[in-house]
C-alpha cells in the first residue's frame, strides 16, 4: 500500500519500479520491493530541498512508464559519467551533460540505496533479510547511568 | 519587545561553541543560534538513513556544481562536531607557513598558535589510541604501509570512555558515532564547550534559520524564523560561525557581496577518496575503535595528501560501487570482508561560493589537473598498500566527498583579497566578525576542527578585549547570587556600572540614557 505525502501514485509505481530494477534481489539478498523500505521515502523527501524534490517525482513518473531497455540504458550512461574522477570539462555543453547525468546517478541510486541498506523494515524474522544477509549490525552500549 | 544581547553567535559546532564558553563566561550576554535540532545521546538517530536526513544540510546529498563532490555538513545541535571522527590534530609549520604566505597575517604561525591550542585542549579529553585498540582495518593498514616502507602513526582523537577493553573483550562499535555518540564519549561540544556555555547563561535557539544580517551603526539585527515564526535577534556584535558554506551563503544573501569583493573566494574541502580492498576473511572494519591509523609520510605530506583507515556504513559504501543489478548486491553481501583506506587530499585549487540568479546556492569545486594529479598519487599509494596485505582486488573512489569545508570569507590583509582582517572583523563592518573554517586562507590538509577551535579562543580575546564590559542586555542570575550582581553598561557616551539590586531602581531612573530596566524573578532585562 503506498503511503507518502510527497510522492504521487505514479511516481511511487516508478519508485518501486526502479527500486527493483537497481536492486532485483540474489540467492541470499532481496529484491528491493521485498523489504518494503519503500515505506519510509518521505524521511529522505522531507528533507529534500523542495526542487530537488520535483525534479525526481518528474523522473520517477518517467521512470513508471519508460520501457525497460530506455531505463537500463539511462542508467548504464549515467553510471557510466559518474564511474571515476575525471578533470572538469571546458566545454559548457558537455559540462552540462555529464553534470546532469551524474546527478541523474547520484538521485536515483541515492534514493534507492539510502532506502534498501537503512536495514528499515529489515524484518530478521523473515528470510533473507539486507541486513541478515550482510550479517552487519552495530553495537554500542550507553552508559549504565543513562539507563536510570 | 526585541531580544538584544551583548553577542550573537550563529552557528553551534567548534566555532561557535567555543566562542559561547569564553564569552559567557567573561560576563556576556551571547544567544546561540542553531538551524539544527537539539538532538543528544538519548535521541541521536540509531540508522544511518535517519542520520543523513536528520543530521546533515539537505540530507547529506549537498554537491559541487558538476556533480563531482558531495559535501557533508551538520546540521544539528553542536554543528560539525556531532558528525565527525573528533580526530584533533594541530596544523605543522607547513601549513601555517603556507597560510601566513597568503594571507600575510603576521600571527600565522606555530609559536603563536601554541597558547591557543594549549587552552582549548585542556577542555578535551583527548585520546592516543594503543596496539590494543586496532582492529582488523587499522591492522591491514599498518602493515600495508610497513611492507610499504611508508610511515604511519597512531591519530589523536578527542574521547573519553569509549568502553573498550581488550583484557575482556568488552567493545563498542565507533562508527555509531557518526550519527552522534549515544555514550557522551566522544569529545564533541554539547559535550564540552557547548555544555560549559549553557551553565553559565547562554541563550540558545535552535531550528532557528537565519535568513538575514543587517548590520547597523550601533546594532547587528539578526532574522530568521524559528519553527516557522518570524523572530528578530539584536546583538551588540554578530559572530558567524555557520561554516565555509553557511557563514559565506548568509553573507551572500544579505547583500555584503556588493562592498566585500573576495566573498565567496578560496573554497577549499580536502577531498576525500574512500578506496575499498576485498580480502578473503572479514575483516569488519564497521566494528571496534573505528579510525585509528593516519600515514606520516614526509613524502605525502610534500605531494599534498595523506592516507587514513576509515569506513561507512552499508548506505555509502554502496554508492561508493558504481553500477547497479545482482553484481552490486554480491558486492555489498562482501561487507564484513571490506578494508577501506581513504586518500584526503590537500586542494591545490580553489573553489567558489556563489549565488545562481535565482537566488540559490552554487559551489563551484572543480577537481583541477593538479587537484588529480595528487588524488592519483595517493590512489597509487593506497593501491600498493593493499596488494602488500593480499587485497583480491581494489575499488577506487568513483568520486570524492568533502568534509573539511573551509574558506569563502578568507583571512588577510586587504579588502580585495580577503573578508575578514586579521582581527577577526569584516572588512567595513565593525559589529560583525567570523571565525569559522570559512576564514582558512587556503587548505591545510590536516584535519581542521582542533585549530577551529584555537582560533574561535583567539576571536574570543579579541572580542572581549574590544567590549571589555560585562553584559547591559538579559542576564538569568540564579537567586542566591542576586546580591552580589555586578552588571555594566555600556551606552554611546558613558558606562554605568551596577553593582548591586539595590542600585538597579537608580538605573532605572536614569531616563536621561533612555535606559529602561525591569526585573522579572531571576531575570534583569534592559531595554536602551
Amino acid at each position: 500500500m503506498m503511503s507518502s505525502q510527497y510522492l504521487t501514485p505514479r511516481a511511487y509505481q516508478g519508485l518501486t519500479r526502479l527500486g527493483d530494477f537497481l536492486l532485483p534481489g540474489t540467492a541470499q539478498m532481496p529484491r528491493f520491493s521485498e523489504t518494503h523500505c519503500i515505506e519510509h521515502v518521505d524521511s529522505i523527501l522531507s528533507t529534500t530541498p523542495k526542487t530537488d524534490r520535483d525534479d525526481l517525482i518528474r523522473v520517477l513518473i518517467l521512470v513508471s512508464i519508460l520501457p525497460s531497455w530506455v531505463i537500463n540504458r539511462l542508467l548504464s550512461w549515467s553510471g557510466k559519467a559518474s564511474g571515476g574522477l575525471a578533470a572538469s570539462q571546458a566545454n559548457k555543453v558537455t559540462l552540462w551533460i555529464t553534470t546532469q547525468l551524474r546527478l541523474f546517478d547520484l538521485g536515483l541510486r541515492g534514493v534507492v540505496f539510502s532506502l534498501y541498506y537503512s536495514g528499515l523494515n529489515d524484518d530478521l524474522t523473515h528470510t533473507p533479510r539486507v541486513y541478515h544477509a550482510m550479517d552487519f549490525q552495530l553495537h554500542c552500549q550507553p552508559l549504565d547511568t543513562d539507563k536510570a | 519587545m526585541q531580544e538584544s544581547y551583548d553577542f550573537a553567535i550563529i552557528g553551534s559546532g567548534p566555532s561557535g561553541s567555543v566562542l559561547a564558553h569564553y564569552l559567557t563566561q567573561a560576563g556576556a550576554q551571547c544567544v546561540m543560534l542553531e538551524a539544527g535540532k537539539a538532538l543528544d545521546k538519548r535521541t541521536y538517530p540509531k540508522n544511518e538513513l535517519h542520520a543523513n536526513s536528520q543530521l546533515m544540510w539537505n540530507g547529506g546529498m549537498d554537491t559541487s556544481q558538476d556533480a563531482q563532490l558531495l559535501f557533508l555538513r551538520g546540521k544539528v545541535l553542536g554543528g560539525g562536531s556531532v558528525i565527525n571522527q573528533c580526530l584533533l590534530d594541530r596544523f605543522d609549520a607547513l601549513a601555517l607557513e603556507d597560510w601566513q604566505a597568503k594571507s600575510t597575517v603576521d600571527w600565522h604561525q606555530l609559536a603563536d598558535f601554541e597558547r591557543h591550542y594549549n587552552e582549548v585542549e585542556s577542555h578535551l579529553c583527548l585520546h592516543h589510541f594503543t596496539d590494543d585498540e586496532h582492529q582488523r582495518n587499522a591492522q591491514l593498514f599498518m602493515q600495508g604501509l610497513d611492507q610499504c616502507g611508508m610511515k604511519w602513526t597512531r591519530l589523536r582523537r578527542g574521547q573519553n570512555n569509549c568502553g573498550h577493553n581488550a583484557k575482556t573483550g568488552q567493545r563498542n562499535d565507533c562508527m555509531q558515532c557518526l550519527n552522534g555518540c549515544v555514550r557522551d564519549a566522544k569529545q564533541s561540544m554539547p559535550v564540552t564547550f557547548l555544555r560549559k556555555a549553557r551553565q553559565q547563561g547562554l541563550a540558545l535557539l535552535t531550528e532557528f534559520n537565519v535568513t538575514q544580517v543587517i548590520h547597523g551603526q550601533h546594532f547587528v539585527t539578526v532574522f530568521g524564523e524559528q519553527q516557522g515564526q518570524p523572530r528578530q535577534i539584536r546583538a551588540r556584535h554578530c559572530i558567524m560561525a555557520a561554516g565555509a558554506i553557511g557563514s559565506t551563503e548568509l553573507l551572500l544573501k544579505s547583500g555584503f557581496s556588493s562592498s566585500l569583493p573576495a566573498l565567496g573566494q578560496g573554497f577549499t574541502c580536502h577531498p576525500q577518496l574512500m578506496n575499498i580492498g576485498l580480502f578473503d576473511e572479514p575483516v569488519d572494519a564497521h566494528l571496534g575503535t573505528f579510525q585509528s591509523v593516519k600515514s606520516d609520510e614526509p613524502q605525502f605530506r610534500q605531494q599534498g595528501f595523506k592516507l587514513e583507515n576509515v569506513f561507512a556504513g552499508p548506505i555509502a559504501i554502496a554508492m561508493l560501487k558504481p553500477g547497479f543489478g545482482q553484481e552490486h548486491q554480491d558486492f555489498m553481501q562482501k561487507y564484513r570482508h571490506m578494508a577501506c583506506i581513504e586518500v584526503a587530499v590537500r586542494d591545490a585549487t580553489e573553489g567558489q561560493i556563489r549565488l545562481n540568479n535565482k537566488g540559490e546556492l552554487v559551489i563551484d569545486k572543480r577537481l583541477q589537473p593538479a587537484d588529480l594529479q595528487r588524488a592519483q598519487a595517493g590512489l597509487n599509494a593506497v593501491e600498493r598498500v593493499f596488494d602488500a596485505v593480499g587485497a583480491q582486488s581494489v575499488l577506487k573512489s568513483p568520486f570524492s566527498f568533502g568534509l573539511h569545508l573551509m574558506g569563502g570569507c578568507t583571512m588577510g590583509e586587504g579588502v580585495h583579497n580577503s573578508v575578514v582582517n586579521s582581527d577577526f572583523g569584516v572588512w567595513g563592518y565593525d559589529r560583525l566578525s567570523i571565525a569559522d573554517s570559512s576564514i582558512f586562507p587556503n587548505a591545510p590538509g590536516i584535519n581542521p576542527s582542533l585549530t577551529i577551535m584555537a582560533m574561535a579562543h583567539r576571536a574570543s580575546e579579541v572580542l572581549l578585549a574590544k567590549y571589555p564590559c560585562r553584559s547591559q542586555y538579559t542576564r538569568h542570575i540564579p537567586a542566591q547570587d542576586r546580591s552580589d550582581l555586578v552588571l555594566e553598561s555600556v551606552t554611546e557616551t558613558k558606562t554605568v556600572v551596577l553593582k548591586s539590586a539595590a542600585e538597579k531602581s537608580t538605573l532605572a531612573n536614569a531616563s536621561a540614557k533612555k535606559m529602561k530596566l525591569k526585573s522579572e524573578g531571576n531575570k534583569v532585562t534592559t531595554e536602551v
